[in-house]
């Protein structure tokens, strides 16, 4: 914990008022003036006493922001204790201090770094009452994805008369996750891009909270009046309960094919941009492609498919299909936390599911690589974007300018011919290279 | 939120304050109904149901007028640097007024108005202005105090709309967060702030060093107002520059007389208190004193000093008991001194020409500035040669204005008076003969008549008459202006005297006409201030002779009429106390409150306040007659006094106490007084089960626990807990079921509560 004061020009303006005032009333052996100046000088006594006073009975804590996403403010709370028995503390205000970690083998980055206007963010607590807590609320304005790390707290405030400000920095090391963008996509992307045979609801053979029979078992208390079966329990003169089966929604696997390193991909720049402005253009491609891939989960998961995912390129195990709120969170988190920085990895035979009943889209950050995907999957490249997209979800910094660029051509192509252009364009690539892929 | 949103009204009042304190220090009553009223109307036309705000650009073309009028007010009266900046302060104020109201408007307008209130204490040190500055003091600290939640809670919101992306409205708004009590917390904050300000301003005041630096910004800032000038009293007279006569009812001092038998005296006639007796004239209007010959040097220690021999049980003197309320060099006197007392180690200066006493050294120990001189009423002329044992007339200055000298004689001749004493003849020494003193008094009169007449008028207004440099003042009074006031008056008489060889000279001190029949003392005002004429008619005896018309000077000098006279006497109180201790406030007063401070001991101050004590009680003993019986009732009360107080801070603990342990801070109104009444059994028992190694956790419920004491297996545990039970049902039937526990409810608990401590073997 650290406690300071700190010198700010309101004070400086005002010391030199006190010494004004104070030659004033020297070269005028003027009382009242003195007295001004007497009155003058208790106050900024008394303004660094009660500030110091103040603030040595408080201490604060982050309460857990739990995860953020671009395109949604993320609220911090944070609880403000007032240990002082007689001394209510006043005009407090919260802010986080700057962190500089970038960190080559994680997505940690410092707060300040994802997040827009930094320096104006901040809580600000009126009251406290002697021996209370209160909770203040900072909203911050994420504007990439990532680790968000948090470390220094500092509580200041320069109540009574705004001439000291007395601060109390606390460290606490704390992290949360910025997940990527999600963008409303066209209603019919799902519905193209999966074969026809992953479509529609099936049943297992499991019991379950489904609408098909399943079978009879004998009734529980706490089984529904609607579920007994009237004539079987009359015939048996005890009570029946019908089972029901387990559904099986459809199901889509999308795998992120970041296997190419940043530097190596082709996302058609300029020839004479420079090397940084390449590299920030593949940059981009690839976080498009992970906003492309997580908007796809998202919009399949509100469809009520099934979903799972897999990252090439790193050393992340492929997520499981599931369908929860919790499941899609562990997804966004896992996307959250992709490092592009760090090495890429050839993708491990097998680690697409050739076998998995489950709709196939893979998302690729630059051009189509057909290379270890199944013939039914459906290619998607990051470019493609702002055709799949309707618009981002929450908010979006951007200026009028950029909106007029990045929104929606006026020609609405179905999403069929989008996927056959991905496709031919998928041909193309293989023709000209050497290698040889799967047919789509 | 409501104390947040008083600040805007409480802002404009001290705004507004500031300008009534400013006009109030500039004694001006136009500026004040012209700025007032703008001021006023500025708040229906911004926050009225129109809210109209000026716009920036025209203010800021309003500001540059008033600047570029500045710039030519001090071309062309450089001198007035301080009444343009007020001013210039005043317009910036009302533009401001006028536009809109950001915390940084706020901010501008609160330094604004301290402006003001630093221009106006450059201006002005009357009572009435530091009536306004405490005022404005006090709301100022309120208003600043708040003015902090009120910016921080502006600028909150406003970075949280701004930093807000424009399509996104679902965050929520920035609130100001609360703890219970706020309003409460603020105020009482504010007044431990005021207090502890007050003093800590109060000590810099007094042990900030005087006298150093002075006049280092005389092009800017005036030099106060002397307590001297304050008191309208000089020890001089400058007749080319102005006047020291003023209206103002300010006391300055109040005056007792008493006999030989102490007893309290009035005087028939008004009170005539010499200050300096002026005996040199420089032909240019200007009086002084001063003849370092006739003086002589006075060391007085804590005791009488006796300038002559004289009797104290003699009817004729008088004792003077002189309490001034201002620092004066001198040592006024109704009466021909005969013995100064001090009350203090002193070294002063007695003139034995003109019986005046001036302070040379004012010791440190002492009650005040108050001295005693006794005076003898009819001084007998054995009295007056001892006082003054060398003929020394101390006239100096030559009466050579043929202007005057032919008046003169012709005022004699007129009068049927020779224009010379008898027997004298041009060029010799005057004669020390009884012709000549009748004749002196004769001519003096035949002066003083003339100066009567109608043909001379009383006036304090000379704003209107230019002095000629070149031209004697008093001659140009006697022959052409024939107004002005006391001093142009005395002035006249005595050079009249003086150009027939009349020994002469004007007496600066003050008229005293009232006089306060309740603490049975003479008051002397400001405006009492008075300048009169003695002249020689006795070989050590000086003739007073007041030229100044006696009617005139009556009107002036008259007390108010007795409905206005009781208010405005408590003013002239506070007047005189703000005069004293405030303004009067110098080095001297400065270093006699150290040595005050500083020379007793902490054991002599505890011994002092004891026996301060002890005579109050006595005095209180002594006012009712109880006699010796009287300490034993004082004692009893005394006791009975303390034993109450103790009572009351127990109940206040205990209320406290119940208060804070049963969360009853958000109940309000007589609720909460009911339950603070009746659920002190719940405190009893949770304090029980504390003595009894069973504290009830603050999570849990009062009947939860009942159960876990009963399965504790403690022997009488579930008898405890039976109890508890009851109790707890009791509590809740009151507290949350908003039923009053009845009058057997409440002897029930009481029983159960001594069951409880029964069952826990502890002592109820």
């Amino acid at each position: 914990m650290q406690r300071r004061y700190h010198l700010h020009i309101p004070a400086i303006v005002y010391g030199i008022m006190v010494i004004l005032v104070a030659l004033a009333a020297m070269s005028g052996q003027n009382n009242l003036l003195f007295w001004i100046f007497g009155v003058m000088f208790a106050g900024l006594i008394l303004s660094g006493m009660l500030s110091g006073m103040m603030m040595l009975g408080l201490t604060v804590r982050r309460l857990d922001p739990q995860h953020g996403a671009v395109g949604e403010p993320l609220l911090v709370q944070y609880e403000v204790r007032n240990t002082n028995r007689f001394l209510p503390a006043f005009n407090i205000h919260i802010e986080e201090r700057r962190v500089a970690v970038k960190d080559g083998d994680s997505a940690a980055r410092g707060w300040s770094d994802l997040m827009a206007s930094p320096d104006a963010a901040g809580a600000w607590v009126m009251h406290i009452a002697p021996r209370d807590s209160a909770h203040g609320e900072a909203a911050y304005w994420p504007i990439a994805r990532g680790e968000a790390r948090f470390d220094r707290i500092r509580i200041w405030t320069t109540f009574p008369f705004g001439l000291i400000k007395k601060s109390i920095t606390i460290s606490q090391p704390q992290h949360t996750l910025i997940f990527p963008r999600l963008y409303e996509l066209r209603p019919d992307v799902l519905r193209a891009a999966s074969p026809p045979a992953a479509l529609g609801h099936k049943t297992t053979s499991r019991p379950g909270v489904g609408d098909d029979y399943y079978g009879l078992r004998e009734h529980r208390s706490g089984d529904s009046v609607r579920n007994i079966a009237w004539k079987r329990s009359a015939m048996l003169d005890q009570l029946v309960a019908v089972e029901r089966s387990m559904p099986s929604p459809p199901r889509l696997r999308v795998i992120l094919n970041l296997t190419t390193p940043t530097a190596q991909l082709r996302v058609g720049t300029p020839k004479a941009a420079t090397k940084n402005a390449q590299l920030a253009a593949a940059r981009e491609a690839e976080e498009q492609a992970i906003s492309l891939a997580a908007s796809l989960l998202h919009a399949a998961h509100h469809a009520g498919y099934e979903i799972g995912m897999t990252v090439l390129g790193f050393d992340m195990p492929a997520i499981a299909m599931r369908r929860s709120h919790w499941h899609l969170r562990r997804i966004l988190s896992a996307l959250a936390g992709i490092n592009l920085d760090a090495t890429r990895r050839p993708p491990i035979a097998g680690s697409v599911a050739d076998a998995e009943r489950a709709a196939l889209i893979i998302v690729h950050p630059d051009r189509v690589d057909p290379s270890a995907s199944r013939p039914d999957a459906v290619h998607f490249t990051s470019a493609q974007l702002s055709t799949l997209a309707v618009k981002p979800l929450g908010w979006s910094i951007t200026t009028p300018q950029q909106d007029s660029q990045e929104a929606p051509p006026t020609e609405h192509r179905s999403l069929r011919a989008v996927a056959q252009s991905a496709l031919r364009s998928r041909h193309a690539e293989s023709a000209r290279s050497t290698t040889r892929g799967g047919a789509a | 939120m409501r104390l947040l949103r008083s600040f805007p009204i409480l802002c404009f009042t001290l705004v507004l304050l500031s300008i009534v304190g400013l006009c109030i220090a500039q004694n001006s009553v136009g500026m004040l109904l012209m700025a007032g009223a703008l001021a006023a109307i500025s708040w229906y036309v911004t926050e009225g149901p129109r809210g109209r705000s000026l716009p920036r650009w025209v203010s800021n073309v309003l500001v540059i007028a008033v600047s570029l009028n500045v710039v030519v007010e001090l071309m062309q009266d450089h001198h007035d640097v301080l009444g343009v900046l007020s001013r210039f302060a005043l317009w910036l104020t009302l533009i401001k007024l006028y536009e809109r109201r950001s915390p940084r408007d706020h901010a501008h307008l609160l330094a604004l108005s301290l402006l003001l209130m630093l221009t106006g204490a450059l201006s002005s040190a009357d009572l009435l202005f530091g009536i306004v500055l405490l005022a404005y003091a006090i709301l100022g600290l309120y208003v600043l105090l708040l003015f902090q939640l009120y910016a921080s809670y502006e600028n909150a919101r406003e970075e949280r709309s701004r930093n807000m992306p424009a399509e996104y409205r679902l965050a929520p708004p920035a609130k100001p967060i609360l703890g219970p009590q706020a309003g409460t917390h603020f105020r009482a904050l504010t007044g431990a702030v005021a207090v502890s300000g007050m003093m800590l301003s109060v000590i810099i005041f007094a042990v900030f060093p005087r006298g150093i630096g002075e006049g280092m910004l005389k092009e800017v800032v005036p030099r106060k107002e002397s307590m001297q000038q304050r008191a309208a009293f000089s020890p001089e007279i400058n007749l080319m520059h102005g006047s020291r006569i003023t209206e103002s009812r300010r006391a300055v001092m109040s005056v007792q007389l008493l006999d030989h038998l102490d007893r309290p005296m009035r005087m028939a006639n008004p009170l005539l208190l010499r200050g300096a007796a002026l005996n040199h004239y420089d032909g240019r209007g200007r009086w002084r004193a001063g003849q370092n010959e006739t003086r002589s040097l006075i060391t007085l220690a804590d005791k009488l000093l006796p300038l002559v021999e004289f009797d104290y049980a003699s009817p004729t003197v008088i004792r003077q008991v002189f309490d001034p309320l201002f620092d004066s060099s001198v040592l006024f006197s109704a009466f021909t001194p005969i013995a100064v007392e001090t009350g203090r180690d002193s070294e002063l200066l007695l003139d034995r020409a003109t019986h005046t006493i001036t302070r040379v050294k004012w010791g440190g120990s002492g009650r005040g500035r108050a001295y005693t001189i006794y005076g003898e009423q009819e001084p007998s002329d054995d009295v007056l040669d001892m006082l003054a044992p060398t003929e020394a007339l101390g006239i100096r200055g030559s009466p050579g204005n043929a202007a005057i000298l032919n008046l003169a004689r012709e005022l004699l001749t007129n009068a049927g008076q020779p224009i010379s004493p008898p027997g004298a003849r041009r060029g010799s020494a005057l004669h020390d003969d009884e012709a000549v003193w009748a004749w002196n008094a004769t001519a003096a009169r035949v002066f003083m008549n003339y100066l009567h007449s109608p043909a001379f008028r009383y006036t304090t207004d000379l704003s209107d008459v230019t002095l000629n440099p070149d031209r004697d003042p008093v001659e140009a009074f006697l022959l052409d202006i024939k107004r002005g006031h006391c001093e142009y008056f005395a002035s006249a008489m005595a050079l009249l005297c003086r150009h027939v060889r009349i020994p002469a000279r004007v007496v600066t001190g003050y008229v005293a006409y009232e006089y306060d029949d309740v603490a049975q003392h003479y008051i002397v005002l400001e405006s009492n201030a008075h300048a009169w004429v003695e002249v020689r008619t006795g070989r050590n005896r000086w003739t007073t002779f007041d030229p100044t018309p006696e009617n005139i000077l009556r009107d002036i000098h008259q007390p108010q009429a007795p409905s206005t006279a009781r208010l405005r006497w408590l003013y002239d109180r506070f007047d005189g106390a703000w005069s004293r201790t405030i303004v009067g406030f110098d080095d001297a007063a400065q270093r006699q409150l150290a040595q005050r401070t500083w020379e007793s001991t902490m054991t002599e101050r505890v011994q002092g306040t004891i026996a301060a004590i002890a005579d109050w009680i006595d005095r209180i003993n002594h006012a009712f007659f109880f006699g010796p019986r009287g300490y034993v009732y004082m004692a009893i009360v005394g006791a009975l006094l303390i034993v109450c107080v103790v009572i009351f801070i127990k109940i206040l603990k205990r209320t406290r106490l119940i208060r804070s342990k049963l969360r009853l801070e958000r109940v309000r109104g007589s609720d909460q007084q009911r339950l603070i009444r009746q659920l002190g059994f719940y405190l009893d028992m949770l304090t029980l089960l504390d003595r009894a190694k069973l504290p009830k956790p603050a999570w849990q419920p009062p009947i939860n626990f009942a159960a876990q004491v009963a399965s504790s297996g403690r022997p009488g545990a579930s008898r405890a807990a039976q109890l508890m039970r009851e109790l707890s049902s009791l509590f809740y039937e009151a507290r949350y079921g908003g039923r009053p526990l009845t009058a057997e409810q409440v002897a029930e608990s009481r029983t159960l509560l001594a069951q409880l401590a029964e069952s826990l073997n502890l002592k109820p």
